[in-house]
Protein backbone atom coordinates (compact mmCIF):
# COMPACT_ATOMS: atom_id res chain seq x y z
CA UNK A 1 0.00 0.00 0.00
CA UNK A 2 1.50 3.31 -1.06
CA UNK A 3 1.71 5.81 1.78
CA UNK A 4 0.00 8.86 0.35
CA UNK A 5 0.27 12.09 2.35
CA UNK A 6 -2.71 12.21 4.71
CA UNK A 7 -4.94 15.22 4.98
CA UNK A 8 -8.64 15.88 5.30
CA UNK A 9 -10.25 18.56 3.11
CA UNK A 10 -12.58 20.86 5.04
CA UNK A 11 -16.19 19.83 4.85
CA UNK A 12 -19.17 22.08 4.17
CA UNK A 13 -19.94 22.71 7.85
CA UNK A 14 -16.35 23.55 8.75
CA UNK A 15 -16.04 25.87 5.76
CA UNK A 16 -19.25 27.68 6.65
CA UNK A 17 -18.09 28.19 10.24
CA UNK A 18 -14.65 29.45 9.16
CA UNK A 19 -16.13 31.74 6.53
CA UNK A 20 -18.48 33.45 8.97
CA UNK A 21 -15.65 33.78 11.52
CA UNK A 22 -13.40 35.46 8.92
CA UNK A 23 -16.21 37.73 7.76
CA UNK A 24 -16.96 38.82 11.32
CA UNK A 25 -13.24 39.43 11.99
CA UNK A 26 -12.99 41.48 8.80
CA UNK A 27 -16.01 43.64 9.64
CA UNK A 28 -14.77 44.05 13.21
CA UNK A 29 -11.35 45.23 12.05
CA UNK A 30 -12.98 47.74 9.68
CA UNK A 31 -15.09 49.04 12.60
CA UNK A 32 -11.99 49.29 14.81
CA UNK A 33 -10.19 51.22 12.06
CA UNK A 34 -13.08 53.65 11.76
CA UNK A 35 -13.08 54.06 15.58
CA UNK A 36 -9.34 54.83 15.53
CA UNK A 37 -9.61 57.43 12.78
CA UNK A 38 -12.74 58.87 14.40
CA UNK A 39 -10.98 59.28 17.73
CA UNK A 40 -8.18 61.23 16.05
CA UNK A 41 -10.56 63.52 14.17
CA UNK A 42 -12.40 64.10 17.48
CA UNK A 43 -9.09 64.88 19.22
CA UNK A 44 -8.03 67.34 16.51
CA UNK A 45 -11.31 69.19 16.98
CA UNK A 46 -10.42 69.49 20.65
CA UNK A 47 -12.89 67.01 22.12
CA UNK A 48 -10.41 64.66 23.78
CA UNK A 49 -6.96 64.85 25.37
CA UNK A 50 -3.99 63.63 23.31
CA UNK A 51 -2.82 61.22 26.03
CA UNK A 52 -6.18 59.49 26.17
CA UNK A 53 -6.41 59.16 22.39
CA UNK A 54 -2.87 57.72 22.16
CA UNK A 55 -3.70 55.07 24.77
CA UNK A 56 -6.99 54.33 22.93
CA UNK A 57 -5.11 53.94 19.61
CA UNK A 58 -2.55 51.55 21.08
CA UNK A 59 -5.37 49.47 22.59
CA UNK A 60 -7.23 49.26 19.26
CA UNK A 61 -4.02 48.37 17.40
CA UNK A 62 -3.31 45.49 19.79
CA UNK A 63 -6.86 44.13 19.32
CA UNK A 64 -6.53 44.36 15.52
CA UNK A 65 -3.13 42.67 15.60
CA UNK A 66 -4.66 39.86 17.67
CA UNK A 67 -7.39 39.40 15.01
CA UNK A 68 -4.71 39.03 12.34
CA UNK A 69 -2.54 36.66 14.35
CA UNK A 70 -5.09 34.42 16.07
CA UNK A 71 -7.84 34.23 13.48
CA UNK A 72 -6.26 34.93 10.09
CA UNK A 73 -2.85 33.39 10.75
CA UNK A 74 -4.69 30.52 12.53
CA UNK A 75 -2.54 30.93 15.65
CA UNK A 76 -5.55 29.89 17.80
CA UNK A 77 -5.84 26.54 15.99
CA UNK A 78 -4.49 23.34 17.48
CA UNK A 79 -0.99 22.19 16.55
CA UNK A 80 0.34 25.75 16.73
CA UNK A 81 2.44 25.44 19.91
CA UNK A 82 5.77 26.15 18.19
CA UNK A 83 4.43 29.04 16.06
CA UNK A 84 2.92 30.50 19.25
CA UNK A 85 6.30 30.25 20.97
CA UNK A 86 8.03 32.05 18.07
CA UNK A 87 5.29 34.65 17.97
CA UNK A 88 5.40 35.40 21.69
CA UNK A 89 9.22 35.66 21.69
CA UNK A 90 8.92 38.05 18.74
CA UNK A 91 6.34 40.17 20.57
CA UNK A 92 8.42 40.16 23.77
CA UNK A 93 11.62 41.32 22.04
CA UNK A 94 9.60 43.92 20.11
CA UNK A 95 8.20 45.43 23.29
CA UNK A 96 11.65 45.44 24.96
CA UNK A 97 13.25 47.19 21.96
CA UNK A 98 10.57 49.87 21.64
CA UNK A 99 10.42 50.66 25.37
CA UNK A 100 14.22 50.47 25.71
CA UNK A 101 14.99 52.90 22.89
CA UNK A 102 12.20 55.25 24.00
CA UNK A 103 13.58 55.38 27.54
CA UNK A 104 17.08 56.07 26.20
CA UNK A 105 15.86 58.89 23.97
CA UNK A 106 13.73 60.50 26.69
CA UNK A 107 16.65 60.64 29.09
CA UNK A 108 19.27 61.88 26.64
CA UNK A 109 17.43 64.18 24.23
CA UNK A 110 15.26 66.01 26.76
CA UNK B 1 10.40 17.14 -3.21
CA UNK B 2 8.51 14.02 -4.22
CA UNK B 3 4.95 13.54 -3.15
CA UNK B 4 5.26 9.84 -2.57
CA UNK B 5 5.95 9.66 1.10
CA UNK B 6 8.13 7.38 3.16
CA UNK B 7 5.87 5.17 5.28
CA UNK B 8 5.83 6.08 8.94
CA UNK B 9 6.84 9.71 8.45
CA UNK B 10 3.91 10.97 6.45
CA UNK B 11 1.46 8.17 7.07
CA UNK B 12 -0.76 7.65 10.07
CA UNK B 13 1.97 8.86 12.43
CA UNK B 14 1.99 12.33 10.96
CA UNK B 15 -1.14 13.81 12.59
CA UNK B 16 -0.25 12.48 16.00
CA UNK B 17 3.21 14.06 15.72
CA UNK B 18 1.60 17.47 15.81
CA UNK B 19 1.53 18.94 19.28
CA UNK B 20 -1.88 18.89 20.89
CA UNK B 21 -3.38 16.59 18.27
CA UNK B 22 -2.71 13.37 20.13
CA UNK B 23 -6.33 12.58 20.91
CA UNK B 24 -7.65 13.48 17.48
CA UNK B 25 -7.73 10.78 14.86
CA UNK B 26 -8.62 13.23 12.08
CA UNK B 27 -5.97 13.99 9.46
CA UNK B 28 -4.44 17.50 9.44
CA UNK B 29 -5.37 20.23 6.92
CA UNK B 30 -3.71 19.88 3.53
CA UNK B 31 -0.85 22.35 4.12
CA UNK B 32 0.40 20.17 7.03
CA UNK B 33 0.10 16.85 5.20
CA UNK B 34 3.78 16.47 4.31
CA UNK B 35 6.92 16.78 6.41
CA UNK B 36 8.20 19.33 3.90
CA UNK B 37 5.06 21.42 4.35
CA UNK B 38 5.27 21.33 8.13
CA UNK B 39 8.96 22.30 8.07
CA UNK B 40 8.27 25.12 5.62
CA UNK B 41 5.60 26.64 7.83
CA UNK B 42 7.66 26.35 11.02
CA UNK B 43 10.43 28.13 9.11
CA UNK B 44 7.95 30.80 8.07
CA UNK B 45 6.97 31.43 11.70
CA UNK B 46 10.63 31.72 12.72
CA UNK B 47 11.12 34.22 9.89
CA UNK B 48 8.10 36.23 11.10
CA UNK B 49 9.48 36.33 14.66
CA UNK B 50 12.79 37.65 13.30
CA UNK B 51 10.99 40.19 11.09
CA UNK B 52 9.03 41.54 14.02
CA UNK B 53 12.33 42.33 15.79
CA UNK B 54 13.53 44.16 12.68
CA UNK B 55 10.33 46.21 12.46
CA UNK B 56 10.48 46.88 16.21
CA UNK B 57 13.84 48.59 15.74
CA UNK B 58 12.47 50.80 12.97
CA UNK B 59 9.41 51.68 15.10
CA UNK B 60 11.56 52.53 18.12
CA UNK B 61 13.87 54.74 16.04
CA UNK B 62 10.88 56.48 14.48
CA UNK B 63 9.30 57.17 17.87
CA UNK B 64 12.59 58.56 19.15
CA UNK B 65 13.26 60.83 16.15
CA UNK B 66 9.80 61.89 14.97
CA UNK B 67 10.09 65.43 16.37
CA UNK B 68 13.56 66.06 14.87
CA UNK B 69 12.26 67.76 11.73
CA UNK B 70 15.09 70.34 11.28
CA UNK B 71 12.52 73.05 10.49
CA UNK B 72 10.94 70.95 7.73
CA UNK B 73 7.29 69.91 7.60
CA UNK B 74 6.02 67.91 10.59
CA UNK B 75 3.91 64.79 10.46
CA UNK B 76 0.89 66.84 11.49
CA UNK B 77 1.28 69.06 8.43
CA UNK B 78 2.09 66.21 6.03
CA UNK B 79 -0.29 63.36 6.74
CA UNK B 80 -3.62 63.14 4.94
CA UNK B 81 -5.99 60.97 6.98
CA UNK B 82 -8.38 60.25 4.09
CA UNK B 83 -5.56 58.77 2.00
CA UNK B 84 -4.26 56.71 4.92
CA UNK B 85 -7.75 55.42 5.69
CA UNK B 86 -8.20 54.30 2.09
CA UNK B 87 -4.80 52.56 2.13
CA UNK B 88 -5.70 50.82 5.40
CA UNK B 89 -9.04 49.63 4.03
CA UNK B 90 -7.31 48.24 0.91
CA UNK B 91 -4.71 46.33 2.89
CA UNK B 92 -7.25 45.00 5.42
CA UNK B 93 -9.43 43.78 2.54
CA UNK B 94 -6.44 42.06 0.93
CA UNK B 95 -5.80 40.26 4.21
CA UNK B 96 -9.42 39.08 4.15
CA UNK B 97 -9.20 37.90 0.52
CA UNK B 98 -6.00 35.95 1.23
CA UNK B 99 -7.65 34.15 4.17
CA UNK B 100 -10.57 33.30 1.87
CA UNK B 101 -8.01 31.85 -0.59
CA UNK B 102 -6.69 29.58 2.17
CA UNK B 103 -10.26 28.58 3.08
CA UNK B 104 -10.89 27.49 -0.51
CA UNK B 105 -7.51 25.81 -0.71
CA UNK B 106 -8.50 23.61 2.25
CA UNK B 107 -11.67 22.64 0.35
CA UNK B 108 -9.47 21.78 -2.68
CA UNK B 109 -11.23 24.42 -4.79
CA UNK B 110 -8.32 25.50 -7.00
CA UNK B 111 -10.35 27.94 -9.11
CA UNK B 112 -11.82 29.84 -6.15
CA UNK B 113 -8.42 29.88 -4.44
CA UNK B 114 -6.78 31.49 -7.46
CA UNK B 115 -9.59 34.01 -7.85
CA UNK B 116 -9.20 35.14 -4.21
CA UNK B 117 -5.41 35.29 -4.64
CA UNK B 118 -5.85 37.46 -7.72
CA UNK B 119 -8.12 39.79 -5.70
CA UNK B 120 -5.40 39.90 -3.03
CA UNK B 121 -2.84 40.89 -5.65
CA UNK B 122 -5.01 43.66 -7.06
CA UNK B 123 -5.76 45.11 -3.61
CA UNK B 124 -2.08 44.98 -2.66
CA UNK B 125 -1.08 46.68 -5.90
CA UNK B 126 -3.64 49.45 -5.27
CA UNK B 127 -2.18 49.95 -1.81
CA UNK B 128 1.30 50.24 -3.27
CA UNK B 129 0.15 52.75 -5.90
CA UNK B 130 -1.38 54.91 -3.14
CA UNK B 131 1.85 54.76 -1.16
CA UNK B 132 3.94 55.75 -4.21
CA UNK B 133 1.61 58.71 -4.78
CA UNK B 134 1.89 59.66 -1.10
CA UNK B 135 5.70 59.55 -1.02
CA UNK B 136 5.90 61.57 -4.23
CA UNK B 137 3.58 64.16 -2.68
CA UNK B 138 5.74 64.38 0.48
CA UNK B 139 8.96 64.82 -1.52
CA UNK B 140 7.36 67.80 -3.26
CA UNK B 141 6.51 69.23 0.17
CA UNK B 142 10.20 69.06 1.14
CA UNK B 143 10.01 65.88 3.21
CA UNK B 144 12.73 63.57 1.87
CA UNK B 145 14.91 60.75 3.13
CA UNK B 146 17.82 63.14 3.79
CA UNK B 147 15.91 66.28 4.83
CA UNK B 148 15.84 65.43 8.55
CA UNK B 149 16.16 62.63 11.11
CA UNK B 150 12.35 62.50 11.03
CA UNK B 151 12.48 61.99 7.25
CA UNK B 152 15.03 59.21 7.48
CA UNK B 153 13.14 57.41 10.24
CA UNK B 154 9.80 57.83 8.44
CA UNK B 155 10.97 56.54 5.06
CA UNK B 156 12.96 53.72 6.67
CA UNK B 157 9.92 52.43 8.56
CA UNK B 158 7.10 53.05 6.07
CA UNK B 159 9.33 52.40 3.04
CA UNK B 160 10.55 49.14 4.51
CA UNK B 161 6.93 48.06 4.93
CA UNK B 162 6.24 49.15 1.33
CA UNK B 163 9.21 47.04 0.22
CA UNK B 164 7.60 44.09 2.00
CA UNK B 165 4.35 44.68 0.12
CA UNK B 166 6.32 44.88 -3.16
CA UNK B 167 8.11 41.63 -2.41
CA UNK B 168 4.79 40.01 -1.45
CA UNK B 169 3.25 41.06 -4.78
CA UNK B 170 6.19 39.58 -6.73
CA UNK B 171 5.92 36.40 -4.66
CA UNK B 172 2.18 36.12 -5.23
CA UNK B 173 2.61 36.80 -8.95
CA UNK B 174 5.14 33.96 -9.23
CA UNK B 175 2.86 31.69 -7.18
CA UNK B 176 -0.15 32.40 -9.42
CA UNK B 177 1.71 32.02 -12.71
CA UNK B 178 3.51 28.84 -11.66
CA UNK B 179 0.34 27.15 -10.40
CA UNK B 180 -2.11 28.51 -12.94
CA UNK B 181 -2.96 25.09 -14.37
CA UNK B 182 -2.39 23.05 -11.23
CA UNK B 183 -4.92 21.55 -8.87
CA UNK B 184 -4.61 21.88 -5.08
CA UNK B 185 -2.11 19.26 -3.87
CA UNK B 186 -0.10 18.76 -0.66
CA UNK B 187 2.83 20.11 -2.71
CA UNK B 188 1.13 23.43 -3.59
CA UNK B 189 -0.74 23.99 -0.33
CA UNK B 190 2.19 24.92 1.98
CA UNK B 191 3.39 27.44 -0.63
CA UNK B 192 0.04 29.23 -0.66
CA UNK B 193 -0.26 29.01 3.12
CA UNK B 194 3.28 30.41 3.63
CA UNK B 195 2.38 33.36 1.43
CA UNK B 196 -0.82 34.00 3.37
CA UNK B 197 1.10 33.99 6.68
CA UNK B 198 3.55 36.54 5.24
CA UNK B 199 0.75 38.69 3.89
CA UNK B 200 -1.15 38.77 7.21
CA UNK B 201 2.08 39.70 8.97
CA UNK B 202 2.65 42.60 6.57
CA UNK B 203 -0.92 43.74 7.34
CA UNK B 204 -0.29 43.34 11.08
CA UNK B 205 2.71 45.67 10.77
CA UNK B 206 0.58 48.17 8.84
CA UNK B 207 -1.96 48.24 11.70
CA UNK B 208 0.80 49.60 13.92
CA UNK B 209 2.09 51.96 11.21
CA UNK B 210 -1.27 53.64 10.71
CA UNK B 211 -1.85 53.84 14.46
CA UNK B 212 1.61 54.92 15.59
CA UNK B 213 2.93 56.90 12.62
CA UNK B 214 -0.12 58.50 11.03
CA UNK B 215 -2.80 58.75 13.73
CA UNK B 216 -0.46 59.54 16.64
CA UNK B 217 1.40 61.94 14.35
CA UNK B 218 -1.86 63.86 13.92
CA UNK B 219 -2.59 63.95 17.65
CA UNK B 220 0.72 64.52 19.42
Amino acid sequence: MAAEPMFSPSGERETKKERSLHTVAFLASIVLTILAFGAVVYAIEGGASAGFVVAFLVGLAVVQAAFQAYIWMHLKDEGHAVPQLFFYVGVYVTVVIVIGILLMSWWTVA
Amino acid sequence: MSLTAEPGRLGAAAPAARAGAVEKTEAPPIELATQEGRNKLIGMWLFIAAESVLFASFFAVYLALRHSTMGGPTGKELFDLKLVFLATALLLSSSFTSVMAVLNMRRLQAGAMKAWLLATWLLGASFLALEAYEFNHYVHMGHTFTSSAFGTAFYSLVGFHGAHVTFGLLWLFALLVRNLRREVTPYIAPKVYAFSLYWHFVDLVWVFIFSVVYLMGKVA
